[in-house]
């Protein structure tokens, strides 16, 4: 009996450590914002975005379809089923043309929401983009 | 054999088991999202005894994770172990039918990403602790069906408490989540547990536990982390006096958690767990010492929302008091 439940627990070990990767798909995103007052495209790099050091390049237009230059962006890194963030500043580089660059460490696999904020002279928006992280 | 000579024996093999039974089993307990596997609540102090302590070391390392909707994808570009000390211990008094008991574990975590990032953090987990009562007591004989007093079985209520001594997911300050030690919230628990002893050498355990978690910061935001119910069975054989073992199943689950107020669907997790035990006394009754091997069930709808699942290997030295 003793021999035949450690095995039974081999067992489910080793389908576990045996079964394939399953394939997440493309985390890029292009979504308006919360107000509507600007629209953003994120692209993870890698994509899906994973454990550790994820770049995003993030591109930018107004209402009416213009680049949005010269605007200051944060981003908050969240994972709502565990209640917590992660604990490296993000870093934002802009590009020029409403491009801009950022690197998030993201520090646990599964579902995170990425929260990013936007102000540009009298504009001040957020863009809310849901990100399935892997390891 | 006389009458004395054969109530002692019954009594310490009553006791053997059931703190064989109980300990192991208690051991395989869910704990924290960011924790490998498992480290669990030791330190039960079986009705016979005046006072147990307990010192155990697990190894918990991760195969995989499980996403919302239950698909399990093995870990293939990151790792995670965890070495959880745990020292634990209870004392009985009222005629030994109330007890408390505590334990406090001391966590070593190491966390490792394939693009670099690499941490082992130390530090001290959540404390535990329950004051508990046992209402009903098994005559420890087995089951006689012709005679309805052998049918009694132990039953235990206990009230539990946890408090978030351990770095919250919320707190963490390294870049892999390596220093992140315990849940971030407090926990008010209430746990029923029975115990049957089916012949003199087999028992069979049963328990259940309700915990609340308490809303708490995260960040910015305000957490309500989600009920917690957990099932446990667990099974024991004693072929001799200074030898046990056994086996034992639990399914641990929690409901949605709520952010600002907001209920976050699809964010409950389940995770179900089976192990085995054994145990040698290494000088009967007082010092005992168990092997414990758990594992996730690490397939498609085995868990839930779980970012790490694996198995546990822990050993457990404990000495008795009575």
């Amino acid at each position: 009996m003793r021999r035949g439940t450690f095995a039974l627990i081999f067992a489910a070990c080793a389908a576990g450590c045996a079964a394939d990767t399953v394939a997440v798909e493309s985390q890029a995103v292009d979504l308006w914002s919360t107000d509507g007052a600007c629209r953003g495209v994120l692209v993870p790099d890698p994509d899906p975005p994973r454990t550790g050091r994820t770049d995003y390049a993030v591109t930018l237009t107004d209402a009416a379809g213009a680049p949005l230059e010269g605007a200051t962006l944060t981003f908050v890194p969240f994972m709502p089923a565990h209640g917590h963030g992660t604990s490296q500043p993000t870093v934002v580089e802009e590009i020029g043309g409403g491009a801009y660059r950022a690197t998030v460490f993201y520090n646990m696999v599964g579902r995170w929401e990425l929260t990013v904020g936007v102000v540009a002279g009298t504009l001040s928006d957020e863009l809310e983009f849901d990100q399935q992280v892997v390891e | 054999m006389s009458a004395r000579a054969a109530s002692l024996a019954t009594a310490a093999i009553a006791i053997f088991a059931i703190v064989a039974a109980v300990a192991p089993a208690s051991a395989a307990r869910a704990q924290a999202c960011c924790t490998a596997t498992s480290g669990g609540e030791i330190g039960t102090v079986g009705p016979c005894y005046r006072a147990t302590l307990t010192a155990q070391v697990a190894w918990d390392h991760a195969f995989g994770s499980w996403d919302g909707e239950g698909e399990y994808r093995p870990l293939r570009a990151m790792s995670a172990d965890d070495v959880t000390t745990m020292l634990a211990g209870g004392v009985r008094f009222a005629s030994q039918s109330l007890f408390v008991r505590g334990a406090a574990p001391m966590r070593l975590q190491h966390r490792a990403f394939e693009a670099g990032e690499s941490s082992t953090r130390v530090g001290l987990g959540d404390v535990s602790g329950a004051l508990g009562a046992t209402i009903l007591e098994d005559p420890q004989g087995g089951i006689d069906w012709s005679d309805p007093s052998t049918l009694v079985p132990f039953v235990e209520l206990a009230l539990g408490v946890r408090a978030p001594t351990g770095r919250a997911p919320a707190q963490t300050q390294d870049v892999t989540g390596a220093d992140v030690m315990g849940d971030g919230a407090w926990e008010l628990s209430l746990e029923a547990k029975t115990t049957k002893f089916v012949t003199g050498r087999n028992s069979i355990t049963l328990a259940a536990q309700y915990g609340h978690r308490f809303e708490h910061d995260a960040g910015d935001r305000r957490f309500q982390p989600g009920e917690a119910i957990s099932l446990r069975a667990s099974w024991l054989h004693l072929p001799s006096l200074f030898w046990s073992f056994g086996a034992f199943g639990t399914l641990a689950v929690t409901t949605d958690v709520s952010v600002d107020g907001e209920t976050v669907p699809g964010s409950g997790t389940r995770r179900l767990r089976a192990g085995a035990f054994v145990s040698h006394a290494l000088s009967f009754p007082e010092w005992e010492l168990t092997a414990t091997l758990a594992s996730d069930a690490l397939f498609d709808g085995g868990g839930e929302d779980l970012p790490l699942a694996g198995t546990t290997l822990a050993l457990a030295v404990q000495r008795a008091f009575f």
